[in-house]
């Protein structure tokens, strides 16, 4: 993280009769992340996502009160009174108008195609055609270098036809690869018309990470970036990706700065504890 | 019908070396604990362990040498990180992770549950799961499609472990408030046995007053064990919260072997619930207080 990027950003924003406080790395992901969620949409959360869950929170705040939102896959439209300390404990359903039973409810309803159709992913591995590892590092699955926590719902999601958003808050060359060890989550598999002719709808659509955002170029399903973290430049993202990330056509985008009342909300009433800045130790 | 209260010592008598075993756990969620440290008590070798989501209970039977396998989707205990001795058992090949996305292996349990041979899921395809898993998921086609989906094929678990608020001494089983996570409902269909360990033992009569909470039947339960607070250190909705100081004492334990062998054994030493409940003092008052926390 360039000092820079601790500054108001942008001449507008610096200028503006509001001037933003500065952002830090995790509320601009948390901004960044709720821009992409519409109004109406049906997002379900997993464990331990708490930048997710903010940005779940932040767009309910702001452009999307009807963002449908299932707790940790149990609390149907849950308020919790601020992000706690686990994004899959109960503290996190508080006040839901449903606990939802996993085996037959969540699963039919996550499962039929009709309902729950977006999910953020985190994956400790996360490939230039958005396939995702979350498995094992090494090249002996049986045998793994690094044996990581596991599928859980992410072997599912990416194979059901939800639209994936991805998020890390490490955005170095170990986690964005060229190709992932091991496919936990299905992507874009080779890219091009792979995933398709695996019989697979939906896939990944964007990636949020600590530096910029990013989608999958349409033809190839390339990973893309689509703009750069106030702060951040170009060649920081191009020596801390481990493929060739395609560019944008024309001059390159900055992602806009959180507003100055986009940060109260995230700092008064989403988590004034400030879980989400855990994500970023030291 | 005789009474199926049994002490803990008893009751995972029915578990013998080898078995598979399902244990009721997600993450830091309900997990039933006292039952897990008598499973190491009584030094169970070569467990094969399921688990919807594996937490501290999957990492104290590896830490144990206790368990040879885990077949299940994931083992986390979500913000205090991977379970090391789980992890480095795996990484040192002394235990094998089969790897299953959620579906996949609440398929083959619905398969174990129904008396079917497999169950089919959407999940896992295009994902490499499926290519380490030949004896239990297979690709076919549909032949009403001709879709291609993932059979899943059933899994009987030889003894399923859970943990409820109540149950009487005939083997109702009851839940407050509902069963949210997907063991409670699948395991005991699944597996041959099932050991209940409860917050408290009532009267059947005080069962007939809350039908509506019984989600076990007393003919599919075999064992019942009364463990007050018996999920510590994870958390039992809506009873008390997961005890956060406790998991991270256990994280940093394990940066040495000895200090985290040390505090599974100085845990698995009381012999009965009560003493536990003495050993871990403050944490009980501490955690019961969810009002705090949510």
């Amino acid at each position: 993280m360039t000092d820079a990027a601790r500054e108001p950003t942008g001449v507008s924003a610096a200028s503006a009769p509001s001037a933003a406080p500065a952002a830090s790395a995790a509320e601009v992901m948390v901004v960044a992340l709720a821009r992409l969620l519409a109004d109406r949409e049906q997002v379900v959360n997993g464990a331990a996502s708490f930048i997710p869950v903010a940005a779940i929170l932040l767009a309910r705040e702001t452009h999307a009160p009807d963002l449908v939102w299932l707790a940790s896959a149990v609390g149907l439209d849950a308020r919790p009174r601020r992000l706690p300390d686990s994004t899959l404990e109960a503290p996190l359903w508080h006040r839901a108008a449903m606990h939802m039973p996993q085996l037959e409810d969540f699963w039919s309803y996550a499962t039929n195609g009709r309902w729950l159709g977006t999910f953020c992913v985190r994956g400790a591995q996360i490939d230039r055609f958005g396939n995702a590892n979350n498995s094992v590092i090494g090249d002996d699955p049986q045998r793994p270098r690094v044996r990581l926590p596991g599928s859980a719902g992410l072997g599912d999601m990416g194979s059901l036809g939800k639209r994936l958003l991805f998020w890390t808050t490490t955005h170095d060359r170990r986690t964005l690869v060229e190709r992932v060890d091991f496919v936990t989550c299905a992507g874009w598999l080779g890219g091009g018309e792979e995933r398709r002719r695996k019989g697979l709808a939906g896939g990944p659509e964007a990636v949020v990470t600590n530096l910029c955002t990013m989608d999958f170029e349409p033809r190839t399903k390339a990973m893309r970036l689509v703009s750069l973290h106030p702060g951040v430049g170009l060649d920081q993202v191009r020596d801390a990706t481990g493929f060739d990330l395609l560019l944008p056509a024309g001059e390159i985008p900055t992602t806009p700065a959180p507003t100055a009342a986009e940060l109260a909300l995230i700092r008064e009433k989403i988590d004034p504890d400030r879980v989400i800045d855990k994500e970023f130790p030291g | 019908m005789g009474s199926k209260l049994m002490t803990a010592a008893e009751a995972v008598a029915l578990v013998a070396d080898g078995d598979h075993v399902a244990i009721q756990s997600m993450g830091t969620q309900a997990t039933p604990m006292t039952l897990v440290r008598e499973l190491i008590r009584q030094g169970r070798r070569e467990l094969t362990v399921t688990c919807v989501v594996g937490g501290i209970g999957v990492d104290w039977l590896a830490w144990k040498g206790c368990m040879s396998c885990f077949c299940g989707p994931i083992v986390s205990m979500e913000a205090f990180g991977l379970a090391p001795g789980f992890r480095r058992g795996v990484e040192e090949g002394r235990i094998v992770f089969e790897e299953y996305s959620e579906t996949g292996i609440l398929a083959r349990l619905a398969a174990g549950a129904r008396g079917l041979p497999f169950q089919i899921t959407r999940g896992m395809i295009g994902t490499d799961l499926p290519a380490l898993l030949p004896d239990a998921v297979r690709e076919i086609e549909d032949p009403f499609s001709g879709e291609r989906v993932l059979a899943c094929r059933a899994l009987r678990p030889d003894v399923c472990l859970l943990h409820a608020h109540r149950a009487d001494a005939k083997g109702n089983v009851q839940y407050r408030g509902g069963t949210i996570w997907p063991d409670v409902q699948s395991f005991p269909k699944a597996a041959a046995r099932t050991i209940v360990s409860v917050e408290e033992v009532v009267s059947e009569a005080e069962v007939r007053r809350r039908p509506h909470e019984t989600v076990i039947p007393h003919f599919a339960v075999d064992a019942v064990v009364e463990a007050r607070h018996g999920c510590h250190p994870t958390s039992f909705f809506p009873d008390y919260t997961y005890d956060q100081a406790f998991h991270r004492e256990w994280v940093a334990a394990c940066r040495e072997p000895e200090r985290a062998l040390a505090t599974i054994d100085s845990h698995c030493a009381a012999a009965t619930q009560a003493e536990y409940l003495e050993l871990i003092g403050a944490a009980v008052a501490r955690t019961r207080d969810w009002a705090e926390q949510a």
